[in-house]
């Protein structure tokens, strides 16, 4: 048996089911050990779709996500995928095919230190020096990813080890991830304190909730203690977006009601979340009368944007249980119920569709199986402010990096791990042609992925941003001479349609729910579309613009 | 501020670079650093002295974080 088939057989061993990949030169000896194996490989047509679609199918199915590629470019189009993979925490594992050991440090053919390129962004690699490490660097990557808080790890495979005799050596067994310690009794019993004292406590749920599996725990805790809850965007659906008490989103593009408790807010319960800046707006300025609990699983997030009155680093289950308790005051729960009633839509667009209102439909329809992907722009801000999530694996959006480009592959990541879902990306144009190719894997698979273009013929946000803060200067956010999208997706044999009226909307979105197949909806927005309310840059979350009286 | 700071890390592949690239990535300049392997092998032991206007509290944080860092001690901090 070679180190290769070897390898193959850890994966297995690991549970993994599917794997995305593309395979080259320094790779080959995996993709031979992959014939005749258990798993599942899905060829997509860029390897930075292999990395991204390994990203989404983590996040639908909450196991470790896996993509390979080859040596130099395979590996360093994997880099995106992987950095995206870091800055929201979820478990990939990535394997890349590397030149010969003999040959490394030569600048060999298609050689490029994937270990060094990727260390910032790895949350731990190894470079495979001998077909004995195998065994245990395979189990090890997997329980890295999974342990703590997640993130992505790199096993690079030099050519001539994957070629080695391994006669002798097993496989590990499935690696469990190492448990978090609970926080300090004395922290819990410190932060029940000052959350029964609070006058205006709100709860802020950020995307490590969902990925501390604590999802039942914080709806015990909502219950319990009755609070006004917010959430990050990566934290969307761990709330039930239909609770009367979730306010919605905060930060940049967050809701009105959202930014407003949070600001007047005496206390914030910090629950997986990390004081990002398009979440805090101005830091200084952010709920500035605020006490913080911070219950995180990761120590280094503890006081490094702000500072906590009270860390409960560990277990946020274990943070959970203990803070459901009955807390805030019926005065404090109305006063943002009344903001919330007060959110109104944003004006509808002189022309086009209305993209909140066909999301807003949309959301209408929903069910526990209904998975929604986002690429990055003004149509991600939409969904999430308009789409009501039931649960945080069903919303799956490139939050810390902000890739274009995720959400097709991410579609096709989600839609493999959960056959069973009807997973939808909702695109722009601008994002949709960075992974545009995996149409081809749409296709290939028979995958029945919906994809919802909102086409602006322009690249939306940053169109908003230099309106706004540069004067009307635009500086190259045209994109009015793109392809004719329903063409496009027929070329790759997927069918398509194009609505550039509302009356069209709800028989797009019943073809989004009822067709069998897969199918691209273009839809036709006004090239002006802007997205609404905007917190300026440094500018407090009270400061919003919402668009009236520009 | 100058910080210093002293670790036990796995003798590993790309370990040194791993820790003087994070400390640099979250500002902090490493002005001197020494690293001898320990005498029971497969530890090295590292002393650093780091510039920074952050505190070494926090590096020392994301330190503890990476896989092959065994222990992180900060040991003087001088303004």
């Amino acid at each position: 048996m070679k180190a290769a088939e070897l390898l193959v057989r850890a994966l297995e061993q690991q549970g993994v089911d599917v794997l995305f990949g593309y395979p080259g030169g320094a790779i080959l000896p995996f993709y031979d050990a992959l014939v005749g194996s258990r798993l599942r490989h899905v060829l997509v047509r860029h390897e930075q779709a292999a990395a991204l679609a390994a990203d989404g199918y983590a996040r639908a199915t909450g196991r470790v996500g896996v993509c390979v590629a080859t040596s130099g470019p395979g590996a360093t189009n994997l880099v995106t995928g992987i950095a995206n993979a870091a800055l929201d925490s979820v478990p990939v594992v990535a394997v890349t095919g590397q030149v010969p050991t003999t040959i490394l440090g030569t600048d060999a053919f298609q050689e490029v230190d994937v270990f060094g390129l990727t260390m910032p962004i790895v949350k731990h690699s190894f470079l495979v020096r001998s077909p004995t490490d195998l065994p245990a660097v395979v189990a090890d990557a997997f329980r890295i990813a999974i342990s703590g808080r997640p993130g992505p790890v790199l096993i690079d495979v030099p050519k001539d080890v994957a070629n080695a005799d391994a006669a002798g050596l097993e496989p590990l067994g499935r690696a469990a991830a190492s448990s978090p310690p609970p926080p300090s009794h004395e922290a819990l019993a410190r932060a029940r304190e000052l959350l029964q004292r609070s006058e205006r406590p709100v709860a802020y749920v950020g995307g490590g909730v969902a990925m501390g599996r604590a999802v039942d725990e914080l709806r015990a805790f909502l219950a319990a203690a009755e609070i006004p809850v917010v959430t990050t965007l990566k934290g969307i659906g761990a709330v039930d977006g239909n609770d009367p008490l979730a306010l919605g989103m905060l930060g940049m593009h967050g809701s009105r009601a959202a930014n407003l408790a949070v600001q007047r807010s005496d206390l914030l319960v910090c629950l997986g979340a990390r004081f990002d800046d398009r979440a805090t707006g101005k830091l200084d300025g952010f709920a500035p009368r605020a006490r913080v609990i911070h219950a995180d699983v990761d120590a280094a997030e503890i006081d490094k944007l702000r500072r906590s009155d009270v860390a409960l680093v560990g277990d946020l289950r274990v943070a959970l249980r203990a803070l459901a308790v009955p807390s805030a005051n019926g005065t404090w729960r109305s006063a943002c119920l009344e903001e919330k009633a007060r959110e109104m839509m944003p004006a509808p667009p002189d022309r086009g569709v209305d993209g909140p209102r066909l999301l807003r439909a949309l959301s209408e329809r929903l069910d526990d199986r209904t998975i929604v992907t986002c690429d990055v722009g003004q149509h991600q801000m939409w969904v999430a402010q308009h789409v009501r999530f039931r649960r945080p694996e069903l919303h799956l959006s490139s939050g810390g990096l902000g890739t274009m480009g995720y959400g097709l592959p991410a579609a096709i990541g989600a839609q493999l791990g959960r056959p069973d879902a009807r997973v939808v990306a909702v695109s722009g144009d601008g994002s949709f042609l960075m992974n545009v190719q995996e149409l081809a894997t749409i296709r290939r698979y028979a995958l029945p992925v919906k994809v919802l273009l909102f086409d602006n013929r322009a690249l939306g946000l940053v169109r908003q941003w230099q309106e706004l803060f540069h004067a009307e200067r635009y500086s190259e956010i045209d994109l009015s001479d793109n392809p004719d999208f329903v063409r496009v997706a027929e070329a790759f044999g997927i069918p398509a349609m194009r609505i550039e009226h509302d009356e069209e909307a709800p028989h797009a979105v019943r073809s989004v729910f009822d067709e069998p197949g897969p199918l691209l909806v273009h839809v036709m927005l006004d090239q002006k579309t802007m997205c609404w309310p905007l917190v300026p840059p440094n500018k407090a979350n009270d400061e919003m613009l919402d668009g009236e009286g520009r | 501020m100058t910080h210093e700071l002293k670790l036990d890390v796995s003798r590993v592949e790309g370990v040194l670079v791993r820790v003087l690239g994070l400390s640099v990535r979250r500002g902090y300049e490493p002005i001197e650093v020494t690293a001898v392997p320990s005498d029971d092998s497969g530890v090295l032991a590292v002393r650093m002295r780091v510039e920074s206007t952050r505190p070494a509290e926090f590096l020392a944080r994301q330190l503890s974080k990476l896989h092959d860092v065994r222990r992180v001690e900060v040991r003087e901090v001088r303004p």
